[in-house]
């Protein structure tokens, strides 16, 4: 929670003291994660130039569900913060960009009965498309990939804990929040 | 055998079969079996106000040569009663004729003929052109041909076009289409908004850069939403368009220069067109041949050069023919006798009569007259006979001093131009030099003898009166002071009086020197002339100008230079240009000689009244036979004959 705080600040920190006028803010929820047992998420974007723009968003589930009388849970907390780069202008075409993050994790009976857990840090990369819907509204779509290093991490049998299966820190790297969101451009 | 290799070769001979019948048919044109040709049709003649006749079989009543009544009506003689029957004559179906005669009129002819393709040279998969060739004098000019389109050809043609229309339409106009507008609206509203602020603004703004605030553009933002591949493809299509057509419409379908173009679409018949040809006559101009000839073209390629056809030939008969040739002649009278003048200004220093060249103006003066004298003894058609010099002299002085004067100074001018002729003539010969005649004596050149007669006027007081009333300088005042002075008789006197006058300075300096005058009159006689006139025939050029002009068929010159003559070549000209009234009224002044008789019935034939026409020609034929086949060449003489049968009197006759 310490670490979260830190990063929330740093990006709230990236807002303020700035020509408000000469950027444009942006805000946008990913509609896919939604899908995916629920995780609440929001980004937000701030152009500093016609070709860049920083990004800053947060991801949190505390959902537990049971679904066919097995616990399932995909909790997760994360915060991350990047930078893109627009070919052609902020907020419209294509892009690719890059972050890093800060995530925290515990999931369970997805796939398999066990329980993973684990919180580390990573570099991301992604790259989307936005189209413009209106003057303030856009849809966008991106695919990304994460790698980085778990310090922490727990692999159990069951949510119960019985069986201990693995709590080697590790390092990690696979495709990473594949998007459809909506943003809206102030 | 297995029925499938059976089968095989069964839809293999029919195949076969198939794609040689139009080789069977070429084959069939090539032998001649089939072939277009070139037919006269049925004669109407081409004159419309002919044509519209009404046709009425009536018997008409002339009046013969020597007043006998005759009647006229189509009839024959019966073998066996010997007794003239009237009866009709059916026109023939189909005239097989190789050769026609045609009239020319206003200057054109028409041909007409026609062209007769049968039905077994049709294909719906080939494309016929046919060329018929006019052979004029020493020119062949190919007339617009007739084509005849197979629907099968037609469609392979249409189908080129559409697949052309297909491709131009997939050129897009409107350069805007290339621009993603959604997008590029959305984008400019929401990052260059300024400019939608000047949307509905209608006052003059210059092209001011509108930005974003990273400094983005109006066009830049245009420009990428333009899908730039579209347009480069687009832009490629429309440069390919010249190429594309080649290729597509590889046999276009021709609408100029040709005289027909029909597809055939059931064709079970032959096809036959009236071709109607107008040319414009031209000297000379006897007979014109046509010929045709044509081309199978089958999918856009020639299979087949049809051979030429037999000539059809038209042979031209026109009015000016009829014109008498005989030369004219007119009387002129020559005389004798002729006269020449001049004046010149000869100053003479104060009463002095001898002639100075030097003095004044005299070099120029006296070169004048001497070179007029020169050109008279010079000229080949005349002689000169004799010279009478006047002299006159200026008021100033005494009258009988003046007198004297003005007879010495005469005098003295004829010497001078005395001594310059025999001078002139001395150089003459002696230019000519030694001559000799036939039998070898030296000729000596004929001196003539120039008379010399010099008068003298004195004070020339009528020419100063003259002057002074014409003169624009003097007013009317000064004019009538003149006039009172004039009421003194003696001119001495007169002159002090005038001497008082205000004008008389101007008098003194501006009008008497133009009265001391000299005046030559030149006397010549024609050379080698005896008589004092002579009456000879010139060959009337005017008159055989028109004559030339109306067998050059310039009818119009021909009536302009002939028209004074009233005579009956003007009748020729008139009747040329469809005069008929004018040359009728000259016409019927004229004795009645065989080609006025024709004239007579040829305009009444015009005129519509057949009666008086019929009267005419057959007086015509029967003065001179000749005219009988003239009538044919005539169309208005040729429908008489067809009508009433007139020209078979005289063939049964002859029989």
């Amino acid at each position: 929670m310490r670490r979260i705080r830190c990063y929330l600040i740093v990006c709230l920190l990236l807002f303020v003291g700035k020509n408000a006028f000469a950027q444009r803010i942006a805000i946008s929820t990913n509609a896919l994660d939604y899908l995916s047992l629920g995780t609440i998420n929001v980004e937000g974007g701030l152009s500093v130039a016609q070709h860049w723009s920083l990004w800053a968003g947060a991801r949190i589930n505390p959902w537990t569900w049971n679904l066919k009388d097995v616990e399932t849970r995909n909790q997760q907390r994360t915060v991350w913060m990047g930078a893109r780069w627009w070919p052609w202008y902020v907020y419209s075409g294509w892009w690719v960009g890059i972050k890093t993050e800060y995530l925290n994790y515990s999931n369970t009976g997805i796939w398999r009965p066990a329980l993973q857990e684990g919180s580390g840090v990573g570099l991301g990369i992604n790259a989307g498309y936005t189209r413009m819907l209106s003057p303030h509204w856009n849809v966008e779509f991106s695919l990304g990939a994460l790698g980085g290093y778990l310090f922490k991490y727990g692999l159990y049998s069951s949510p119960a804990r019985h069986y201990t299966r693995s709590e080697e820190p590790h390092a990690f790297l696979y495709p990473d929040n594949p998007s459809i969101a909506i943003l809206y451009v102030f | 055998m297995k029925t499938s290799n059976a089968i095989l070769l069964a839809v293999g001979l029919i195949l076969i079969l198939f794609s040689c019948s139009t080789t069977r048919k070429i084959d069939r044109i090539r032998r001649g079996d089939v072939r277009a040709e070139l037919n006269l049709g049925q004669d109407t003649s081409f004159l419309p106000e002919i044509r519209n006749r009404k046709v009425t079989r009536d018997t008409l009543k002339i009046k013969d040569d020597d007043g006998t009544e005759v009647l006229i009506m189509k009839a024959i003689r019966m073998e066996e009663t010997g007794e003239m029957v009237a009866n009709e004559v059916l026109d023939a179906a189909m005239v097989t004729a190789r050769f026609r005669n045609m009239a020319e009129r206003h200057g054109k002819v028409d041909l007409v003929f026609q062209v007769v393709v049968p039905a077994s040279m049709q294909d719906s998969k080939w494309q016929l052109r046919f060329y018929p060739d006019m052979y004029i004098l020493e020119d062949s000019i190919r007339l617009e041909p007739v084509i005849i389109t197979g629907s099968a050809y037609r469609k392979a043609q249409l189908k080129g076009y559409q697949q052309y229309e297909r491709f131009l339409s997939k050129i897009v106009q409107d350069t805007l289409r290339f621009v993603d507008i959604n997008q590029l609206e959305i984008f400019l509203r929401r990052n260059i908004p300024q400019i939608y602020a000047f949307k509905t603004d209608s006052s003059e703004v210059s092209d001011e850069q509108f930005e974003s605030i990273y400094g983005v553009s109006e066009q830049e933002a245009v420009e990428h939403y333009t899908n730039k591949f579209a347009r480069y493809r687009n832009n490629r299509r429309k440069a390919r368009q010249e190429s594309m057509y080649r290729k597509y419409v590889k046999d276009p379908i021709v609408t100029e220069g040709i005289r027909l173009d029909t597809v055939m679409t059931g064709g079970d018949g032959s096809f036959i067109y009236n071709y109607v040809q107008t040319i414009n006559t031209r000297p000379r101009l006897r007979k014109v041949d046509i010929v045709l000839s044509g081309e199978i073209y089958e999918i856009g390629k020639k299979i087949y050069d049809v051979p030429r056809s037999e000539p059809l030939t038209f042979y031209i008969s026109s009015l000016a023919t009829l014109a008498d040739n005989k030369e004219r002649y007119i009387f002129k009278i020559v005389e004798r006798q002729a006269e020449a003048n001049t004046m010149s200004y000869v100053e003479f220093r104060t009463g002095k009569s001898d002639v100075d060249v030097d003095f004044g103006n005299n070099r120029k003066e006296l070169g004048r007259v001497r070179n007029n004298i020169a050109g008279l003894l010079d000229n080949k058609e005349f002689d000169l006979d004799s010279i009478i010099v006047t002299a006159s002299a200026s008021p100033e002085g005494k009258v009988a001093s003046n007198n004297a004067l003005s007879h010495r100074r005469s005098e003295s001018i004829s010497r001078y131009l005395n001594t310059f002729i025999r001078e002139h003539e001395d150089s003459v010969i002696h230019e000519q030099g030694i001559m000799y005649d036939e039998n070898g004596r030296r000729v000596t050149a004929h001196r003539p003898h120039i008379s010399f007669i010099s008068r003298s006027i004195g004070e020339n007081w009528d020419l100063l009166d003259r002057m002074v009333d014409a003169d624009s300088l003097l007013t009317e005042g000064e004019k009538s002071l003149y006039a009172l002075h004039a009421e003194l008789t003696d001119p001495d006197e007169r002159e002090r009086a005038m001497q008082a006058d205000r004008t008389y300075p101007y008098l003194r300096q501006v009008l008497y020197p133009r009265l001391r005058a000299v005046r030559f009159d030149f006397f010549l006689h024609r050379k080698d002339m005896v008589k004092d006139t002579v009456h000879t025939t010139v060959l009337d050029s005017t008159y055989m100008w028109g004559l030339k002009a109306l067998a050059n068929m310039d009818y119009h010159t021909a009536v302009k230079a002939l028209g004074s003559y009233k005579d009956y070549n003007t009748a020729v000209a008139l009747l040329a240009l469809d005069r008929n009234l004018s040359a009728l009224e000259i016409l019927q002044g004229l004795e009645n000689t065989p080609e006025v008789n024709y004239l007579l019935a040829l305009v009444y034939s015009r005129l519509g009244d057949d009666t008086k026409a019929v009267e005419h020609y057959v007086r015509s034929c029967r003065q001179n036979r000749s005219f009988v086949y003239r009538g044919n060449l005539d169309p208005e003489i040729s429908v008489l004959i067809k009508t009433y049968g007139l020209n078979q009197e005289d063939d049964n006759e002859e029989l």
